[in-house]
């Protein structure tokens, strides 16, 4: 059992008064119901070993009720899983299935952002992809690989690219990638080393029992989250 | 003293936004020949009510997630507006299964954003999946 702990914050967009406790879907955000701005909430704690108490306070009837869903813990034994009660995808005879190759991150500096991945999470560039050793550095795509050779990640100069401005409104993120730790202290030690790499943390759930994770932003703005699986 | 090996997180999955996830989820299972986590899968009965899909490699490996955005507004890629932020990369063999995947995707509900298979060097399309969120289809 354990208690949630929640302060709220004022508003720190526009209004500076509302107190809500709005969750945003899918984000341990909430929603400011005076200014209808999103702000992330940093003082949700979880202190283990106390009895979890009614809920203390009163909830909005219209106010969602279900925890953000996203990510989830991790999913144990597919093998044992029951089976899946969706058919199976039916193709034509000969038919070829694509392939999913990689996730590719526009930004205006594609070099500094796939340092910061290359540095973070132990790739490599494909053969010629990596910084020349004179001249301008111009590349308009550059191409992250496991150290197998595989693709990973790849990057897309975009000379009018705007950072996204999730979770205020703005500029949606679209799409995130999610990347996965063994546990608590890989987590930690992973967040302080995308920090010291130019990352910043959007939102710090660590502590959180059910779903531990931490959302950063990337040195373009892209969010990314870090989970315990 | 040496320091500590750093830490390096293993890429799980790409996360896309939708406001319907459900759709979004079967393209893409479809699509790729995908399954749902267990768990993940449409209820038998009553209504289907998810925030949050899994959809992973037979072999159960991650393959993508789909992540309810009620708010969601899809992309306007390559016109200014919304911009796409991130897409995905899918390779075929060769031009025929090129062609047989642009078939595939237009029946599943897709759309092309740009037919470039007369690229002698790259040939590939872009699509936008039924959520909008581009992505492109290319022999590699």
């Amino acid at each position: 059992m354990v208690t949630r702990d929640i302060v709220f914050n004022s508003c720190n967009d526009a209004c500076n008064t509302i107190t809500t406790d709005r969750r945003v879907e899918g984000a341990p955000v909430y929603r400011c119901t005076g200014c209808d701005s999103e702000w992330i909430e940093l003082d949700e704690r979880t202190t283990p070993g106390v009895p979890d108490p009614e809920p203390a306070a009163p909830v909005p009837a219209e106010a969602p009720t279900a925890a953000p869903p996203a990510p989830e813990p991790a999913t144990a034994a597919v093998a044992e899983a029951p089976a899946d009660s969706v058919a199976p995808v039916q193709l034509p005879p000969g038919a070829v299935v694509p392939q999913l190759m990689q996730t590719v991150l526009d930004a205006r500096d594609i070099r500094q952002l796939a340092e910061f991945y290359r540095a973070f999470l132990d790739l490599r560039y494909r053969p010629g992809h990596a910084p020349p050793f004179h001249g301008a550095d111009d590349a308009e795509w550059l191409v992250l690989t496991h150290p197998d050779g595989t693709s990973a990640l790849a990057f897309r100069a975009d000379d009018q690219h705007v950072a996204p401005t999730w979770p205020k409104k703005g500029v949606p993120p679209q799409v995130h990638i999610d990347l996965s730790v063994p546990d608590l202290p890989s987590l930690n030690a992973a967040c302080q080393r995308a920090v010291s790499l130019g990352a910043r943390i959007l939102a710090d759930r660590a502590t959180h029992s059910d779903d531990s994770l931490v959302i950063l932003a990337d040195p373009a703005g892209h969010p990314f989250c870090i989970v315990v699986a | 003293m040496a320091a500590p090996d750093p830490v390096h997180p293993q890429l799980l999955h790409t996360v896309l936004d939708a406001r319907d996830i459900r759709p979004l989820a079967e393209f893409y299972r479809e699509f790729l020949g995908l399954v749902y986590r267990p768990g993940d899968e449409p209820p038998a009965s009553g209504p289907d009510n998810a925030d949050w899909l899994v959809l992973t490699q037979p072999d159960g490996r991650r393959a993508l997630a789909f992540q309810l955005d009620e708010k969601h507004v899809a992309p306007t890629w390559p016109q200014p507006g919304v911009p796409q932020q991130l897409h995905l990369d899918l390779t075929v063999p060769d031009r025929a299964a090129l062609g047989a995947a642009r078939d595939r995707a237009l029946e599943l509900g897709a759309r092309v954003l740009f037919d470039r298979t007369e690229d002698a060097d790259e040939p590939l399309y872009v699509f936008a999946d039924p959520a909008g969120h581009p992505f492109c289809v290319f022999v590699g």
